[in-house]
């Protein structure tokens, strides 16, 4: 077992476009279950693929436990991966795809048997061994994958979206047994996938990606509670937090106020200057009657989802979602009174970094 | 309605129509294949009658190993075999490895090399002939195999129908055997290759039936009857019994019947392979 | 650091070795000049030896007394300076303790009948009076090479390279890229050098023929002086035999003017000879012609230049390296790249790019497959097929045959379009419609051969039903031509029917659909629609139906000869004729440059006019 160590990891692949990667800097510790969580097109794939080797990065350096491996060939870091539509092998049976790393590694044949037998044991693939990948349903091929995977007893494992190409019901099992299996082989695991339910129910810590660079490495509970950006806040939490442009103002000599759109919300800034965006969890949106709360909106849209209801309001002409437990007694059209949890704000400068 | 009703009676009409008559054109398609062997069975003298015989008036089997003797084509057929089968070997593992190269690695040139490649399709084979026998004349190669063969091994077409059809195939599975320790020969010979079977057969399948059907490079680079093909002893059997059409006739349908035995053996790959190069 | 200095190792390595290489190769070139002048010289002394010992009476074999003698008198020869040995059998006469033969050499000399080598010494077989049987053999030993120092020019163009490599290869993985000054000056250095190398090489074959050439006058004027006295044209016929006796280019005797003793070069009938005069008597000389060996060593030139130029190209591809190696995984892909390349590359190198660079340099010389003369003409070769009547001929041929390419194309769309209806029948007609194209062309231009016959054949027949008259489809100039047409049209319809169907299957249905809901014909459809979509196709139908087409061959070989009257003679054909028949390969390789420039003519043409709309919406 090893840690990952990427070390300002840059990668760009023609000199017109902007760089996939930019100085991404990351440590994944010895046997953690680190995800990267990112929008499509912002460079998860392109930084697994760097750590595997299969690209080459344009500057910096990676680092697999004391080794520096940025200019090793895959097969020499001992790494796997686990691709997004699983690229097993058509030809070869599932016995055959598992056993080809260690074929390819010259590992006796009898020890081959063995380990195949073990691994397909491990996963439930036993009754499976002879098929081929075109015989087998969507969530066996996953299995072969994490087989083909699991095998050759890899320092790091590398795993690229690999749920995304399951059926809904499946994934949450998958999930979990995902994390069963890193609980019993206790080796490191780099996870990418742009879905932050995900992210959050699985990872130990989570890397925020985007456009190439690293917004926030922490745990969901520090990405949900103290989102290092604008960014992170919106896309981390289901639905994402609201973000509201507002603007300091002073009422009076010892009071003072944001204003965003509609709502006047009284905290205390340490400055006041120009733009500040300010960011609540809908979660932590309350509704009232007109003129109770810091100010009033107007409901544009109800999504009742039975244990709770998403209100999507319109607060002077800043958009703002509050989930309420329960069915909302409210309907479109009606002017609600806004009362955020003004403890649980979050204030952001006009470029989206956090203020304190 | 009743007008919609008349067009598609008259469209139902049409189509038969049209149909009969590339049934009709296929006649005069297939005549000439049964009249050579109807011919090929004929007697000297009925083939010359006037009018011509349809149909032999007596089977005369014995045309066939008359013509077959007269003319080493036992020695032919070898040599066509051996001419149009190293070239297959030939052509399908240098177009392989190189297809390859162009369509899965990287490196510098590498879109301008194959450009320098296909230009090579633009020259006329006459252009090439040339100094090609000069080349296997000064070599002293000339009416062996190693002039025969030397000059044929490799087939920008080839590499043109394998890189297309490397190209289609997920890049996944070869990092994912990059991973699993496979160096680049491993996956070529390993994944890819075996993932190309029908691209690899219908390059085969034409590289068989055009160096069989090859005429004009065996004319000029061979010489003895010992290293003669079928096609060009075919050519100077004719000559040698101008007047004896039954020999003729049976002399042409042994050579024709390998090509069709291929044909129709492999006939899907064949269709494959003018599809590709008739789309690109 | 210290990979870099291996690299610059590497780079100086490369410039050392090719270098000397180069120098090398010239001298293997050069050495091989001497012992080719040592053979020349063995068997041209073994027809001296032949000519002016007389016979054993009763036998063909010589005197042994008067055989030691001729041998002896050799040695005492003024100027005559090989070292040499006469052998009769295996026996050696003139140094009779010499080693002599064994059987076995002497076996293997009298079956080969050519020289032979043995030791540093060439072995030319002696043959009896009669010119049947080998009864001894002459030896002359190659000069030893004058192992001296290269000359002046060639160390000096060695020193240069060197330099300026040394200097190149100091600063490869620098920031210094390709095309640099010190790398075009290493280029400049290394050509120095190569044209260096080919002038020793060039130096060894001259010195060769003059060596050969003196050293055989005085053989000429010795003979001379043994035969019985005659005027000069009788003395050329009698001497003769001694001229032509070497191998390679042999040379000629004839009646020549007297001259100074000096070789002189001229050029006679456009072939480049080696003159040296020899003086058989009172006022009678004898010219001593041969074709000078420095006349043909464009090959040495182009192998000690592209040895020489090795260097720059090697550290050219070394400075890459070195700078890529940075990046270690992109040098091993590309590395892994040639070395997946270097097959099909090396083959298109030698097989297909050579000969197209070799084409051009055919067709500006008179080339034949005999003499060893290669004539530079210039463009007379271009000149010629302007004024050829034969080629306009040929030209206006092909350029009818072609018309039956939009034939074939009308047929096999109409085909197609109906086929891609009736999907039952698409199998069986696609199979028989390919069936010509998939069968042997002898053949099928034999049984067409056969249907075509004026009196018996099928065609007539057939046609004698709706009162045609018979004709001489193959025989008759006017029907020629049309005749081979059809039999193309026979065999493509069903190539290019399976290129159009696969392309209508292309054609999303939807196009079509939408066309009927807005009320088109079946003839509209077609015309709005289907054609103007199929027009990739139908563009790629054409121009490779046109470059097949101009291309035609066998049927022309198989069905007509190219005759009658010529009727039927097509560009190809002439060139083949032009090639192996009359094996002018000079103006043969003309022409087939002019077929090529008109193909790419046609070619481009097409994809200017119909081919830059492709109008995929
Ligand atoms: N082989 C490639 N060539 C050029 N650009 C690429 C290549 N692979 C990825 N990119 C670009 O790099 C960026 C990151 O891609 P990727 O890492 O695949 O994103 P994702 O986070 O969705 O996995 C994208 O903008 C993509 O277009
Ligand atoms: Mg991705």
């Amino acid at each position: 077992m090893a840690s990952v160590t990427l070390r300002r990891l840059s990668k760009s692949f023609d000199r017109t476009s902007q760089p996939a990667l930019q100085e991404l800097t990351l440590e994944v510790r010895d046997g953690e279950f680190l995800v990267l969580l990112g929008p499509s097109g912002c460079g998860k794939t392109t930084a697994l693929r760097c750590i595997a080797g299969l690209d080459e990065p344009t500057d910096g350096q990676i680092m697999i436990g004391e080794r520096d491996v940025t200019h090793l060939a895959p097969a020499a870091r001992d790494v796997a991966m686990v691709f997004q539509n699983y690229a097993l092998y058509p030809h070869l049976t599932v016995r055959e795809n598992i056993a080809f790393a260690l074929e390819m590694r010259r590992v006796p044949q009898a020890q081959i048997t063995r380990r195949v037998l073990e691994t397909a044991e491990r996963l439930g693939l036993r009754a499976l061994l002879d098929r081929r990948p075109a015989q087998l349903s969507g969530g066996q091929r996953q299995r072969v994958a994490l087989g083909r995977a699991i095998v050759r007893e890899p320092q790091v494992f590398l795993f690229d979206e690999p749920l995304s190409n399951l059926d809904a019901t499946l994934r949450p099992e998958m999930r979990g047994e995902l994390l069963k299996l890193h609980r019993q082989l206790r080796a490191t695991m780099i996870y990418v996938t742009h879905d932050q339910v995900e992210a959050m129910t699985m990872g130990q810590r989570i890397a925020v990606l985007h456009e190439g660079r690293l917004r926030q490495l922490g745990t969901p509970a520090e990405l949900y509670e103290r989102p290092a950006d604008v960014f992170v806040a919106r896309f981390v939490g289901h639905p994402g937090m609201n973000v509201l442009q507002g603007r300091g103002t002073r009422k009076r000599e010892r009071t003072r106020a944001v204003e965003c759109g509609s709502l006047a919300l009284p905290v205390a800034l340490p400055q006041y200057d120009g733009e500040v965006q300010l960011g609540v969890r809908p979660e932590h949106v309350a509704l009232c009657p007109p003129d109770q709360g810091a100010g009033n909106a107007d409901v544009l849209v109800v999504e009742p989802l039975g244990s709770e209801t998403l209100v999507h309001l319109d607060a002077g002409g800043q958009p703002l979602v509050a989930k309420v437990a329960g069915i909302a007694r409210v309907a479109v059209g009606d002017r609600v009174g806004v009362q955020p949890d003004l403890a649980r704000l979050h204030f952001f400068d006009g470029s989206g970094a956090r203020l304190a | 309605m009743r007008r919609a009703l008349g067009r598609g009676w008259g469209r139902g009409v049409r189509a038969k129509v049209a149909g009969g008559a590339v049934l009709l054109l296929a006649i005069p398609m297939v005549v000439p294949f049964l009249y050579m062997v109807s011919t090929s069975l004929m007697d000297e003298f009925e083939a010359l009658r006037s009018p011509p015989a349809l149909l032999p008036a007596h089977v005369q089997w014995g045309n066939y190993p008359a013509a077959l003797t007269a003319l080493p084509f036992g020695r032919f057929f070898l040599n066509t075999a051996i001419f149009a089968g190293c070239v297959v070997v030939g052509q399908v593992a240098t177009s392989a490895t190189a297809a390859y190269a162009f369509a899965r690695l990287r490196f510098p040139g590498r879109d301008r090399l194959f450009l320098a490649y296909l230009s090579v399709l633009m020259v006329p084979a006459i252009v090439l002939l040339i100094p090609r026998f000069l080349f296997i004349n000064a070599l002293g190669w000339v009416d062996s195999y190693a002039g025969l063969i030397s000059t044929e091994l490799v087939s920008v077409w080839g590499i043109f129908l394998l890189r297309q059809f490397f190209q289609t195939i997920p890049r996944d599975l070869e990092d994912a055997a990059r991973l699993d320790g496979a160096g680049e020969w491993a996956i070529f010979w390993r994944v890819v290759l075996p993932l190309s079977r029908p691209a690899l057969a219908t390059l085969a399948v034409f590289a068989f039936v055009d160096q069989w059907k090859n005429f004009l490079w065996p004319l000029i680079a061979t010489r003895s009857t010992e290293m003669g093909v079928v096609e060009v002893g075919l050519a100077a059997f004719h000559g040698l019994y101008y007047a004896n059409w039954p020999y003729q006739m049976a002399a042409a349908v042994t050579a024709v019947v390998p090509l069709l035995l291929v044909f129709f053996a492999a006939q899907r790959y064949f269709m494959r392979g003018i599809q590709l190069t008739g789309l690109k | 650091m210290s990979t870099l200095r291996r690299w610059r190792a590497v780079a100086g390595a490369v410039v050392l070795l090719t270098a000397l290489a180069t120098l090398a190769a010239a001298r293997r070139a050069a050495g091989r000049y001497t012992r080719a002048t040592a053979e020349r010289l063995a068997a041209t002394t073994a027809a001296y030896v032949s000519l002016v010992s007389p016979a054993l009476r009763g036998s063909s074999d010589y005197s042994l007394p008067r055989l030691l003698i001729q041998a002896h008198a050799l040695r005492l020869l003024a100027g005559w300076d090989p070292d040499f040995e006469v052998y009769h059998g295996t026996a050696p006469l003139v140094e009779a303790t010499g080693r002599s033969l064994t059987p076995a050499q002497f076996e293997d000399l009298r079956r080969r009948e050519t020289v032979r080598w043995i030791g540093r010494r060439a072995l030319a077989p002696l043959r009896d009076r009669d010119d049947w049987d080998v009864v001894g053999a002459v030896a002359v030993a190659a000069e030893r090479g004058r192992v001296a120092l290269p000359d002046a020019l060639a160390v000096g163009a060695l020193v240069l390279a060197l330099l300026a490599g040394w200097l190149v290869a100091r600063s490869v993985g620098g920031g210094g890229r390709a095309g640099t000054p010190g790398g075009l000056g290493y280029a400049a250095a290394a050509l120095l050098l190569g044209l260096a190398a080919y002038g020793e090489v060039r130096h060894a074959a001259a010195a060769g023929t003059e060596r050969w050439l003196t050293q055989t006058r005085l053989l000429v004027q010795e003979a001379a002086q043994r035969l019985p006295a005659a005027d000069a044209s009788t003395l050329a016929v009698g001497l003769g035999r001694i001229a032509r006796s070497a191998p390679g280019a042999g040379g000629q005797l004839t009646v020549g003017d007297s001259a100074d003793a000096a070789v002189r070069f001229e050029r006679r009938g456009g072939q480049a000879r080696a003159v040296v005069v020899a003086r058989v008597g009172p006022g009678r000389w004898l010219a001593l012609a041969a074709s000078p060996a420095q006349a043909v060593t464009e090959s040495w030139l182009a192998l000690c230049i592209g040895l020489a130029m090795l260097g720059p190209l090697g550290l050219w591809a070394l400075g890459w390296a070195a700078r890529e190696r940075v990046r270690p995984q992109r040098l091993r892909e590309t590395l892994t790249a040639w070395g997946f390349l270097a097959p099909a590359t090396a083959h298109l190198a030698v097989f297909s790019f050579a000969p197209i660079l070799f084409a051009l340099v055919l067709s500006v010389h008179h080339w034949s497959l005999v003499g060893p003369e290669k004539l530079f003409v210039g463009l007379d070769n271009l000149v010629q097929v302007a004024r050829d009547p034969l080629i306009w001929l040929s030209l206006r041929n092909t350029a009818l045959y072609t018309l039956q390419v939009p034939v074939t194309m009308a047929l096999a769309l109409g085909v197609a379009l109906v086929l891609h209806r009736h999907t039952r029948l698409v199998w069986l007609a696609r199979t028989v419609f390919l069936l010509p194209y998939v069968s042997s062309v002898v053949a099928i231009a034999l049984v067409w051969q056969w249907m075509y016959r004026p009196d018996v054949g099928l065609l007539n027949h057939v046609l004698s039903f709706i009162g045609v008259g018979p004709v001489d489809w193959l025989g008759n100039p006017r029907t020629a031509l049309l005749a081979v047409m059809l039999v193309s049209v026979w065999v493509q319809v069903g190539y290019q029917m399976v290129v159009f169907l696969a392309g209508l299957q292309g054609i999303p249905r939807a196009y079509l659909d939408a066309a009927v809901v807005d009320g088109a014909n079946a003839w509209q459809r077609f015309w709005k629609v289907t054609f103007p979509l199929l027009k990739p196709v139908t563009l790629f139908v054409l121009v490779t139906g046109i470059i097949g087409s101009f291309q035609v061959f066998t049927y022309i070989y198989v069905l007509t000869d190219g005759g009658p009257l010529h009727a039927t003679d097509v560009i190809v054909y002439r060139i083949y004729q032009t090639a192996w028949e009359f094996l002018q390969f000079g103006y043969a390789s003309a022409l087939a440059l002019v077929l090529f420039a008109l193909l790419f003519g046609v070619t481009w043409a097409q994809f200017r006019l119909l081919g830059r709309r492709v109008d995929y919406a």
